[in-house]
This record gives structure tokens, sequence and C-alpha cells, in this order.
């Protein structure tokens, strides 16, 4: 690849060029700019030859918006042009590379900045190709299974990958979302920027409430959109994770509401018959099976006795032989 | 069935069963030497399940030809015996296991007629009662119109005493066994659901007006019947359904001539759901509230199950108390809860069918325990 260095004009690079841009647009440049205005620029941004006697940046993006803040009529650039036997797939294609090169070297990409350089870079490579230019590129290895959920995921909307790259989303939830459609992903989107939960949290979040829109044939938004899960994303009072945690509740009870109220009233019984502390009765899992299991704690004869004392009143208990049906 | 792509086992010799059934399909088959060729061109299509409902492989059967019914140690088996005549099916069910059972779905059809007989006559001969049936890794009739097994079957069966053969369908093709000398040694059975589910699930099967009237012709030819409510689902208004499906059937046949009925609510390995979800977009069968069962298979929450039991069975019992009515994979609570008794002993369930097959089909009393 060709390289020339060169004091461009601000005016000439087009800013509406976005093609190399691997995260997203920063708007907080004042640092950068009072640095330029100390220092000068010391590394130029990096541009190549677009339409209409123009260039696009394939680097410095943030660079540019602060020299263009300062008011700079003209920026110091390195200017990329072909090889005589490329084409213009490949000329992009290796100014792509650049790109992702230039940003990995200085610190590994997060999700975000992975996800739209694996989506470019898939208009040109296979799967096997992007791994085998990992190291040099990406500088780290990159295994098949990763590249592939991240094409997987290339369709994922922009507040989804914002999400992903503040942690606020996890790849496996993610690469759920990236199954369904856009609309859909981002109601879920919108739910977790104001909750707290675990990946597998997640993403049981989001299959019970997809099961759950099949099932009463209504969209997800409207799962949402309604009263008492409005209410609790809306409360100011409770942090993320304790929303999280409601919302998950109220989900699984809205999937499974004869499975839930059986567990509800089981342990609201236990609990009132003094059996949920050192005395513990559980019941089959999912109360599918036939067998009850009691566990019992003591730490001297006399408890032990106490305890063998409340079991024997219970037996004859009504409200403890409704627990059995 | 419609057949576009015919295979043969290469080894399968040409008889007047095999020419039968080519000469039905009217597709000129295409000779194999390895099954793996057939398993390309299913997994070839775009939906490899669909795939193999068109495209049929005439084969031997190199596995068992008969075998008891695996059931499972958690819930009262009905100790059936499977005679082994084919796999798959040409109907497509939402919730068929046989979907997710084979790998690669395949629906093969094995020739042999004199491979059947030799297997089964020890059982002919056995000192015990057997039900024998071929529904188990097919549907017992796709093959009647294409095939000579099913009239050779009960004809077979005819010839003794000691076994009943049961024929499970969701089909009306009972034609050519309705002149048969059956002598009662086969019992035709149907899988019945509310029309709602027929219609919504199960894609190309009769209709159950139309099952019924094939079960009434069935009866009018002497042969004894059995009923499937299998699997039941549950939604909104399910019960009434079922109740409705039950003034059905005995508003077409006589109770007398019911020699079993059947319930077992849907259920299903957990991998199936993949399968539906891709294959029956339209389908809100696996959203229902299950819960995993002893079994590690997707069932009912048991409070659900038991409701459903409970109302079609009290129903059905009240039209025909004395129909004996079993409960297909369930446990003790299940059937004290609807039925009033629990076939606790081992095998009990197997030799209450065993009785009322003796009963219905004229099998020799002296094989009952």
């Amino acid at each position: 690849m060709h390289k020339s260095y060169e004091t461009v004009p601000v005016g000439s690079i087009d800013p509406a060029y976005q093609r190399y841009r691997l995260g997203q647009p920063s708007f907080d440049v004042e640092n950068l700019k009072d640095a330029i205005n100390r220092s000068g620029l010391i590394h130029p941004v990096v541009v190549k030859p677009v339409p209409e006697g123009k260039y696009g940046l394939v680097v410095g993006f943030r660079r540019y918006d602060a020299v263009k803040k300062l008011g700079h009529s003209h920026i110091d650039a390195i200017i990329l042009g072909p090889d005589e036997e490329w084409d213009e797939k490949k000329f992009d294609l290796e100014c792509l590379k650049f790109a992702i090169t230039e940003r990995s070297c200085q610190r590994p990409l997060d999700v975000f900045e992975l996800l739209c350089a694996i989506e470019r870079l898939k208009d040109h490579l296979d799967v096997q190709e992007i791994v085998a230019i990992s190291p040099a590129v990406f500088n780290q290895v990159l295994n098949p299974s990763i590249v592939r959920q991240y094409i997987r995921m290339a369709g994922l909307s922009e507040n989804l990958r914002v999400l992903m790259s503040t942690g606020r989303l996890s790849v496996k939830p993610a690469l759920m979302l990236s199954d369904i459609p856009t609309e859909q992903a981002d109601v879920f989107g919108a739910v977790f920027s104001k909750i707290s939960l675990s990946s597998s949290n997640q993403k049981d979040v989001i299959q019970l409430s997809l099961e759950i829109s099949s099932r009463d044939k209504k969209p997800v938004k409207q799962i949402f959109s309604n009263d008492p899960f409005l209410q609790i994303l809306k409360d100011d009072h409770l942090d993320p994770r304790a929303k999280g945690k409601k919302i998950k509740e109220m989900i699984a009870e809205l999937r499974f509401p004869h499975l839930t109220q059986a567990r509800n009233t089981f342990t609201k019984t236990c609990r009132s018959l003094g059996l949920s502390g050192r005395i513990q009765l559980t019941p089959p899992k999912n109360f599918e099976g036939l067998d009850y299991s009691l566990s019992f704690q003591f730490q001297s004869l006399s408890e032990f006795e106490s305890c063998l004392k409340k079991l024997d009143q219970l037996s004859g208990d009504e409200q403890f032989r409704r627990l059995f049906p | 069935m419609k057949i576009k792509t015919l295979f043969i086992d290469y080894e399968v010799p040409r008889d007047e069963e095999v020419d039968f059934l080519i000469g039905s399909l009217k597709t000129p088959p295409q000779p194999v030497q390895d099954i793996r060729e057939v398993y390309e061109h299913v997994n070839a299509g775009q939906d490899p399940i669909l795939r193999a409902k068109h495209t049929l492989f005439i084969t031997r059967n190199r596995g068992a030809v008969v075998k008891k019914c695996p059931g499972t140690s958690e819930y009262t088996c009905c100790d059936y015996t499977i005679l082994h005549t084919g796999t798959f099916c040409s109907m497509d069910c939402s919730y068929c296991i046989l979907q997710a059972y084979f790998h690669p779905p395949l629906m093969q059809y094995f020739s042999g007629l004199d491979q059947l007989t030799s297997h089964l006559n020890p059982y002919f001969k056995g000192n015990q009662v057997y039900r024998i049936g071929t529904g188990e890794f097919t549907d017992s009739l796709i093959w009647e119109p294409i095939s000579l097994q099913p009239r050779f079957l009960v004809n077979l069966f005819a010839r003794q005493d000691h076994c009943v053969l049961e024929l499970k369908t969701k089909t009306v093709n009972i034609e050519s066994l309705l002149e048969l000398e059956h002598n009662q040694k086969t019992i035709l059975a149907w899988s019945v659901n509310s029309p709602r589910i027929i219609q919504s699930q199960e894609r190309g099967t009769a209709s159950l007006k139309q099952r019924l009237e094939a079960a009434k012709k069935a009866e009018a030819a002497g042969y004894r019947l059995a009923f499937h409510f299998d699997p039941m689902v549950i939604y909104d208004g399910c019960i009434t359904e079922y109740q409705d499906v039950v003034d059905q059937i005995f508003a077409h046949v006589d109770p007398k001539s019911i020699a079993w009925i059947s319930m077992g609510t849907f259920r299903f390995m957990p991998h199936l759901k993949v399968i539906i979800e891709n294959r029956f977009k339209s389908s809100d069968i696996c959203y229902g509230e299950f819960i995993l069962g002893l079994d590690n298979k997707m069932r009912y929450f048991k409070p659900l199950r038991m409701e459903l039991y409970n109302q079609t069975v009290s129903y059905l019992k009240k039209r025909a108390p004395q129909v004996l009515v079993y409960f297909c994979m369930e446990d003790k609570q299940v059937w004290e809860s609807s039925l009033g008794f629990f076939p606790s002993d081992e095998n009990e369930l197997g030799r209450l069918l065993d009785r009322s097959a003796a009963q219905h089909c004229g099998l020799d009393p002296s094989l009952l325990p």
C-alpha cells in the first residue's frame, strides 16, 4: 500500500464517510483539543481518496473531530493509495485491516469494535481467512467459533452494540437477540439498559418472554410496556440489580403461573408451620415426583427432642396435611 | 403417501411384496448399495425432515424385528411389544417425536413378509398373551394403500389365538382390511385429538370425523377397536373439546367394541422444541406450562395434567363405564386421582390390557395368569 504524508484541508475530509470507524462516536474531545493546542497533532490522521475529490478517514476520527472543533484549516494526514494491481475491493480490505491493526495494537478491541471489525471483514473473507489473519490484524488469535458468533451478531442494532460495549449485554444473550427481528431485540435492549442481570438470567428473560409472546400472541413490547413491568422499570428507588431480580421473577411467573403459585403456596405454608428454619420440608422437584424430603438440624439432645416433638405435632396439623395432594 | 424419490436396497429381492409396493408408488426405484446415499439425499434438502417424508427407502430390517417397548421405571408402562416394520411417517405432526428420534429421519419400509412370520411364530406359540403393534416407529396404516404388509399381518394373526395385533393410525386407510377374515385378532386403533389440535398440529392426517367414520366401518367389519388420546394438549377450552371427542367416539361406535382407550398428555424430549419452532412457526404447542419430568422429557405441570385427565376420564366413564381406560406413562398420583386405582405390581397394567385383549379378541384364556 502506498503512503504519502501531506497536510490537507480539513474541509477535504468527508465527515460522513464512516466505513472504517470501529468504535462508537465520541463527543467528548475536550482533553484532546487541549493536548493538540499545547503540543500540536503528534500522530497524523490516516485517510484514503474517496469520490468527489474528497478524503475518507481510515484512522483518527477523534483527532479529526478535535482539529475541526479547534477551527484549524489544515490537518496532517497520511494518504493511503492502492498498489498497482489492486482493485477497489482489495484496497478496501487493506484499509480495513490497517484500521483494525492500528486500534488493536494500542489496546485489545472491545466487543463493539470486534463486532464492527468482523462484520466488515466478512464482506471480503471467510471464517478461516479471518482466523488466519487474526494474530497480525487483531493482535490476538481468534478461534473460528468466536468469529462465527460475531458474524451471527452482525445484524444487531447500534443500541444493542452500545449495551454490549458497556457490559450491560453479554455475548450469549446477544446471540439470542441476533436471531430475532430487530424491533423485538431492541425491546430487550431497552429493558436491559435499565436493569442488571447475569448472562444466564438475561438469556432466561429473553427465552421466557419470547415464549410468552408466542403463547399469548402478543408482541414482546406489550409485555414490558404494561404494569407491573413498567412500574418496576421506572421505579427510581430500586437499583438496577433489584429491578433485574424482580423482572426475572415476574417473567417466570407469567410464563409458569401455576407452578409459581404452587411454589409460593408451599413456601408460605412451610413458613407458617415453622418448616423453613432448622426443620426443612422439600417437595419433589417441580412437584413432579412423589418423594418429599424432610431434614432437620440440631446441636444437642434437647434440640433433637424438640424437633421430634414438633414433627409429631405436624402429622396431625390440617395445614400440614393439605401440603400433600 | 406422495413419494418423490424411491430408493431400494440392492440386496432386497424383487418379489410380489416389493413389486406391489413399487407398482403402487409409480416412482422408479433407484438401487443403492450404501444407505449413506439415501441419507445424503435427505440431508441435502433445505428441510431434511420434510424431504424425508417424500423419500422412501425399501430395505430389510437388519435390527430387532420384535422388541419390548422400552418404557421407563418412573412412569407406568403398558408392556406393549413392538413389531418393527418400518420407520418414520409421511404425515407431518408438529409434536411427532420421530422428527427428533432418527438422525437423520428416514422413511424406511422393511420388506420381507417371511421375516415377519419367522419372528412372530415364537410369540404365537408362547405361553402368555402378547399385544403386538406396529405403530411405535411409524403410523401402522400409512402403508395400507401401497403395501401388502398390513393385510398380510391381519391374515397372519387371524390364524392363532395367543397374540393380538394393534394397528395404530391417524389415517382412514382400512379399505383392504375390511374384507379380510381377521378372526378379531387385530385391533384397529386410532389416535384421536380435538379437531382444533388435528387442524393446527397434525398436517396431512385425517380429520376426527373421518377417523371415526373409518372406525365405524371397521366395527361393522367385526374389528375390535382402540382409541388413544395422545398427545392431549392443554389450552383454553381443552376440557370441553376433549369431552366432545368422547361424545363423538360413542356417537360412532359401540363401547363394547372398544378394547381400550389410552390417554397421555403431550411430552417431548427437550431438543424437539427447536425442531417444532423451526418447522412449525405458528405452533404454540411447546409453550404450555412444561417441567422436566423424571424421564428427562418435558411434560405439563402435574396438577394441570391431573385436571385434564380427571375431567375427561370421569366424563368418559359416565358414557362407558366398562371400557378399560389407562394412562400412558403416568405415575401413581395421577392414576389414583383420575381412575381411583394404581397398577402398582410389575406388569399389572400389562395384565389388565392382556385380559381385555383376551375378552375382546377371543384369545386363549388359559394363557392369562
